[in-house]
């Protein structure tokens, strides 16, 4: 059976990539290169976009009373399984305004190698140039485990 | 050290890293720059509650931080794709090491690519997480 959820895509929001926040970020991460710290319109770190959501927008995890908060799902322990991140050409750089929206791309359990039932919901967040090319997808894998992992 | 890209091999194993063990400070640092405030990361007791012995650490913590292992080794901008996959948790106290080597040298879509893959390990060999990346050459 399709989980309703699939293809449930949040609103777009606006991200601005901000030099400041690069700087906080590429600290906390030990990333200590110029291409972050030293010069006038820094690149992103490859992870850095999975921020945007978190404070400004709309995501699986803070669906802030949209469409994605009515998703029939237990989010009380959610772990990250797997995160990545693509982009289609030059890497985002500061002063760069994004679009961007997130979409279900699927929901599933399985068995693990443990015995216990584990839920998978796969999520893509998209992000776009303010001429709508698409420079980058963010592809999220969280899983719901029955018990807490080693 | 950058590395060379006239010489580069696949194979090529790149040096690794040893962080000091790891704090709550930094764990807490991330979730700030991050935006992601799972209690499970800075409340031991709401982290008991779910069955761990205490806070733990944040998988794209870890991610990042073999991001920038990767960027003292080949050039930031030309970071194409980054994957992690988050296979173990790490606690305040973990001495994790950072390391990795170059998979693939590889041609496609006109260009030259750089395959990368990396690790992040427990001081026991515990795989914390793993992460792939592909980098432009040329």
């Amino acid at each position: 059976m399709t989980h309703p959820a699939i293809g449930v895509r949040g609103p777009k929001f606006e991200f601005v990539v901000e030099r400041g926040k690069i700087r906080e970020f590429a600290q906390a991460i030990g990333a200590e290169h110029d291409a972050y710290l030293s010069v006038r319109d820094p690149v992103v770190p490859p992870t850095f976009l999975t921020i945007a959501g978190r404070l400004w927008g709309y995501t699986f995890d803070e669906p802030r009373g949209t469409c994605l908060a009515e998703i029939d799902f237990d989010r009380s322990l959610l772990l990250n399984a797997e995160e990545e991140f693509e982009y289609f050409g030059d890497l985002p750089k500061a002063g760069m305004r994004l679009q961007v929206y997130t979409e279900i791309k699927d929901v599933y359990e399985k068995r693990g190698k443990r015995g216990g039932l584990l839920s998978f919901v796969i999520i893509e967040t998209v992000f776009e140039s303010e001429t709508g090319q698409v420079i980058a997808v963010q592809r999220q894998t969280v899983v719901k485990t029955e018990t807490a992992p080693g | 050290m950058p590395i060379d890209w006239s010489t580069i091999k696949e194979g090529t194993v790149l040096p690794s890293w040893t962080a000091p063990p790891l704090t709550r400070t930094e764990i807490v640092r991330y979730q700030g720059a991050s935006g992601d405030f799972d209690p499970a990361h800075h409340d031991d007791e709401h982290a008991r509650r779910f069955g761990y012995p205490g806070v733990f650490s944040l998988g794209m913590l870890h991610a990042g931080m073999l991001s920038a292992w990767l960027a003292r080794h080949a050039p930031p901008e030309q970071i194409r794709r980054f994957r992690a996959r988050f296979v173990a948790v790490a606690y305040p106290g973990d001495v994790l090491t950072y390391k990795g080597r170059i998979a693939a040298i590889r041609q496609a879509e006109g260009s030259k690519w750089a395959d990368f893959e990396m690790i992040c390990e427990r001081a026991d060999g515990t795989v914390v997480t793993q992460a792939w990346a592909s980098v432009l050459i040329s």
